[in-house]
């Protein structure tokens, strides 16, 4: 059953139907009721049920401006199609992006918490072919050889930090050294202080937050080109960027 | 900066023609057309501040002129005119009006935009009626001057010889296209150059308008930084399902993040002309002497590559 998309708003003035949404405004002929009330009732409109040629263009029309719905969409699906992502966007994107986790950390209770909540929001892991490694450790340039393309997550100090993007345009040592000169916005000592225990599900949580958006994302999150940094004191994140 | 002779079309880093000589047209079946690039020779920038750096590139190197950017009210147009206005450059931004509304989204984004920016864009639509133009013979004539196979892009032709010779005419024409190619093994990344552009500059060039045919292309540099904007190191990655690489909204987002542009839903009157372009074309190719599609059988680049940044 066809129905208009949940944020459009149809309103009727004695000259002609106006459907618009917070993105769009359209005007329509009064001759468009018919279909109109038919979209918008609880039932909605059955394509097959058309007959004339009329009512078949008219409804081409609302199509052709991506009006039209044909199944209920979840407040989630709503978001994304008014954000103009394509049909099945998360589905696609994490069948697409598959991973694997590296656990370099002596704790290891990061690393299996981490992988849990994933597992739990859906991510795939394919351990043998991964499409993005991610590694759990104590520091950023921990990694000299590392499988490519991957990020290096650092866990367990006052710093939560997930590295650009290693990949082999951009191998391991010329982001290093980016890091470096960035040391100085980096307080050498927060990397030393033992996160509290209190806050390691915090920690646990944000980095696990952070990877989800980097699959859905793809190369638009922040940690493809950039330094992403949690400070666990403020829980303020900052983005040093190249 | 080196220059062609009046026109001006690139800063001098960008190569394009038949038959490696720059600028040149076609006259037979056998020539071959060809893009070249210099190195970049300086450190690159952002894509945000290449292309503040194009617009006052393109100011100093045409110091008198008004500038004139058409504007198809898509994103790719108002990036350019984005560009000028970041660089405090005051620019005339062209929209063409087509009859019965055909194109009144296109030309409400380009109100919108303009209206925000009034002490430095001014706005001049036109009002075209495309439906009679691409039926007509001068169509076809202005279609044989760009020797393009595509009646749809005369439009802009006709509107900047008519209009627009006092200034210098600036298009979006063809913002590149990247490919990935998997087929070797290891995978390479190349770039597509429409037929669009090499038409356009072939038609400026012959009706002696001053103008750059394609801004993307201004420069090596320019290019390049497009290329290796972070947006794509994702595409690069192959962390981007096919879907969403092929769909036009990956382009909203990227200009989005990388220039702060608004993403749009944009409903273009091309789907509404499209059936009449196709008769017009079919019509119009009847004529040609030999299949014009020969002179855009443009191949793929190897963009890193060819402008040096890799080997």
């Amino acid at each position: 059953m066809l129905r208009f998309k949940p944020y459009f708003r149809v309103h009727k003035t004695p000259e002609h139907l106006e459907l618009m949404s917070e993105a769009s405004y359209q005007q329509f002929p009064l001759s468009y009721e018919g279909i109109f009330d038919k979209l918008q009732s609880a039932e909605g409109l059955d394509p097959t049920s058309i007959t004339s040629a009329d009512e078949f263009s008219q409804l081409k029309a609302l199509a052709d401006i991506d009006a039209v719905v044909d199944k209920q969409q979840t407040n989630l699906e709503n978001m994304l199609d008014f954000a103009g992502f394509p049909q099945n966007y998360i589905a696609d994107q994490l069948k697409h992006v598959t991973l694997s986790i590296v656990n370099l950390h002596p704790d290891e209770y990061y690393f299996t918490s981490v992988v849990k909540r994933l597992q739990r929001l859906g991510v795939v892991f394919n351990d043998d072919k991964p499409r993005l490694t991610i590694y759990i450790a104590t520091k950023l340039n921990a990694i000299r050889d590392a499988q490519l393309p991957s990020h290096v997550a650092q866990i367990g100090s006052y710093y939560l930090s997930i590295s650009p993007l290693l990949n082999p345009l951009h191998p391991a040592e010329s982001y290093y050294d980016f890091i470096t000169e960035c040391k100085g916005t980096f307080a050498e000592e927060g990397f030393q202080a033992v996160l509290p225990p209190m806050y390691k599900e915090v920690a646990i949580s944000l980095l696990a937050h952070e990877i989800f958006n980097m699959v859905l994302r793809g190369g638009s999150h922040d940690s493809c080109t950039a330094t992403v940094t949690w400070e666990m004191a403020t829980l303020k994140r900052k983005v040093y960027g190249i | 900066m080196a220059f062609d002779g009046l026109s001006g079309f690139y800063d001098g880093t960008m190569h394009m023609g038949y038959n490696d000589i720059d600028w040149t047209s076609s006259y037979s079946p056998d020539d071959k057309y060809f893009v070249r690039a210099d190195n970049i020779g300086r450190p690159l920038d952002g894509l945000s501040r290449e292309f503040l750096r194009a617009a006052t590139e393109i100011r100093a190197a045409f110091p008198n002129l008004p500038i004139y950017v058409l504007n198809s009210g898509g994103i790719d147009s108002e990036a350019i005119i984005d560009a000028f206005v970041r660089a405090r450059i005051p620019v005339t931004s062209v929209t063409l009006n087509y009859e019965d509304n055909l194109n009144e989204h296109e030309v409400k984004y380009v109100h919108e935009y303009a209206n925000k920016r009034k002490n430095l864009v001014k706005l001049k639509i036109v009002d075209f009626k495309m439906r009679d133009w691409l039926q007509s013979n001068e169509a076809m004539d202005y279609a044989r001057m760009g020797q393009t196979v595509q009646l749809g892009h005369t439009h802009i032709f006709k509107v900047a010889n008519d209009m627009l010779r006092d200034g210098l005419v600036i298009t979006g024409t063809d913002q590149p296209k990247i490919i990935r190619d998997d087929t070797t093994g290891s995978p390479r990344f190349l770039i597509d150059f429409e037929e669009k552009h090499c038409s356009a500059l072939k038609f400026f060039k012959a009706t002696g308008i001053r103008s750059v045919p394609c801004f993307y292309q201004w420069s090596s540099a320019l290019m390049t930084s497009y290329m290796l904007a972070s947006g794509h190191v994702g595409f690069y990655n192959d962390l981007y399902n096919p879907n969403y690489w092929l769909n036009e909204q990956f382009k909203y987002h990227f200009l989005q993040k990388e220039l702060k542009l608004m993403p749009r839903r944009k409903y273009t009157s091309y789907e509404k002309l499209s059936n009449l372009l196709l008769s017009a074309n079919r019509k119009y190719r009847e004529t040609l002497p030999y299949p014009w599609e020969r002179h855009c059988e443009i191949e793929v680049y190897d963009w890193f590559k060819m402008a040096g940044v890799m080997q």
